[in-house]
């Protein structure tokens, strides 16, 4: 990759203006009004070692001022400053599409912590005028979830990462992400999407990437949070039903979907956490959803995820 | 460790965050991470626990907004405010 070649743009992600001077085409251009940059994603030389770390593993490391410096070895180093820069070092070799899986995930996460905003693992739908979210570990079924919504006609607003802005005036907010999925190969047989080998995410094999409008439309306006789903697998062939629960409990789970809930903790979140969890559990109705992996039911799922979001 | 008594003082810890969710209350301790959720009385005594007060103040001030003996009140109240203490959510101040 040469230098000289860079040429900077920029683009919408998660209500921010992100100036970058590599390529994300997965996102969207910039077309809000001509406000301050809120972040800004150059390439430049990574520090080898950050002085005085509080968390230092081969992956990851933090300062006690909260800078990280992420490295992953077949991709870049990536060094993440005050919730608004990021110096990015490509592998030797390393291809755009490697370079970005950890620039719009792990790197999105570290701002999100560093910025003091709510970032849940969390894919989140448009239905009618209010959004819905996913959450859960990995495999139970978010994107999945989300893509056959998308499919049904409703909007993609985030896969795997949704912000939530919990003291947007008039309640919790969710700012669009960006018009990208990542889905298993099952999911996309399943929703009947064509499978192009092109697509193959290069660190994960099993998953591809696609835009969106693959699958269905995208939402670009920011939209009130109505409910979150917090999913996870059961054994049963029919949906297992949704519960509510005492707020302390559902408080503390939520918090535990967090995106790198501990990076969060490591850059002194907690206290901060916990007041966005209470204010949208106090907004927004949190229910457990259990389900087998599969799309027999989505019929009932639609059914009630509308019923939810209707106001 | 001494049990609290009614001539004790008794405030909200620091380093305990609360928020009101519908009528619960719910805490953490950002120190030691524990966390409880209290009911819609637990949580009116908590709002009481602002500022620092005896215990023998909090029991009387309660005496007169629910309909129960004070020894009955006292008893609870001295429960209640253990079970915060022993998850370091108040703090203790020997009267």
């Amino acid at each position: 990759m040469s230098l000289a070649s860079i040429e900077e743009r920029d683009y919408q992600l998660y209500g921010w203006r992100v100036r970058s001077a590599l390529s994300l085409p997965q996102a969207l251009a910039w077309d809000g009004p001509d406000r301050q940059v809120d972040v800004e994603i150059r390439l430049g030389e990574v520090p080898e070692e950050l002085a005085d770390s509080v968390l230092s593993t081969p992956f990851l490391q933090i300062a006690a001022n909260g800078d990280c410096r992420l490295e992953v070895k077949a991709a870049a180093r990536y060094f993440v400053r005050q919730g608004k820069e990021v110096v990015v070092q490509p592998a030797n070799g390393a291809s755009m599409a490697e370079i970005s899986v950890f620039l719009l995930g792990s790197v999105i996460g570290l701002l999100c912590h560093q910025r003091g905003i709510f970032p849940l693992h969390a894919s989140c739908v448009r239905v009618g005028d209010g959004a819905v979210a996913f959450c859960g570990p990995s495999g139970a079924g978010k994107s999945t979830m989300a893509a056959s919504l998308v499919r049904r006609g409703h909007a993609l607003l985030c896969d795997d990462i949704t912000v939530v802005d919990p003291f947007a005036p008039g309640g919790p907010q969710v700012h669009p992400a960006m018009p990208r999925m990542r889905l298993w190969r099952d999911s996309l047989e399943a929703l009947q999407v064509p499978i192009d080998p092109l697509q193959r995410d290069r660190i994960e094999l099993e998953k591809y990437v696609l835009p969106a409008k693959e699958i269905g439309a995208f939402s670009k306006e920011p939209v009130p949070l109505r409910t979150i789903f917090l999913l996870r697998s059961a054994n049963s062939s029919k949906l297992e039903g949704v519960t509510s629960k005492p707020a302390m409990e559902t408080v503390f789970e939520l918090m535990r979907q967090v995106y790198r809930r501990r990076q969060a903790d490591i850059l002194g979140r907690k206290a901060g956490l916990f007041q966005s969890a209470t204010k949208i559990v106090d907004a927004v109705p949190v229910l457990s959803l259990a389900r087998q992996l599969d799309f027999g039911l989505m019929d009932e799922v639609e059914a009630r995820v509308k019923e939810l979001v209707a106001p | 460790m001494f049990s609290i008594s009614a001539l004790d003082r008794v405030v909200r810890s620091a380093s305990c965050l609360s928020a009101e969710v519908g009528n619960e209350t719910v805490l953490m301790s950002v120190e030691n991470g524990c966390y409880g959720g209290l009911d819609d009385i637990g949580s009116d005594i908590w709002r009481r626990l602002e500022k620092s007060v005896s215990v023998a103040e909090l029991c009387g001030a309660l005496a007169s907004c629910y309909d129960a003996s004070r020894d009955a009140i006292e008893k609870d109240v001295l429960a209640f405010l253990e079970a915060l203490r022993q998850k370091e959510m108040i703090e203790v101040l020997r009267g």
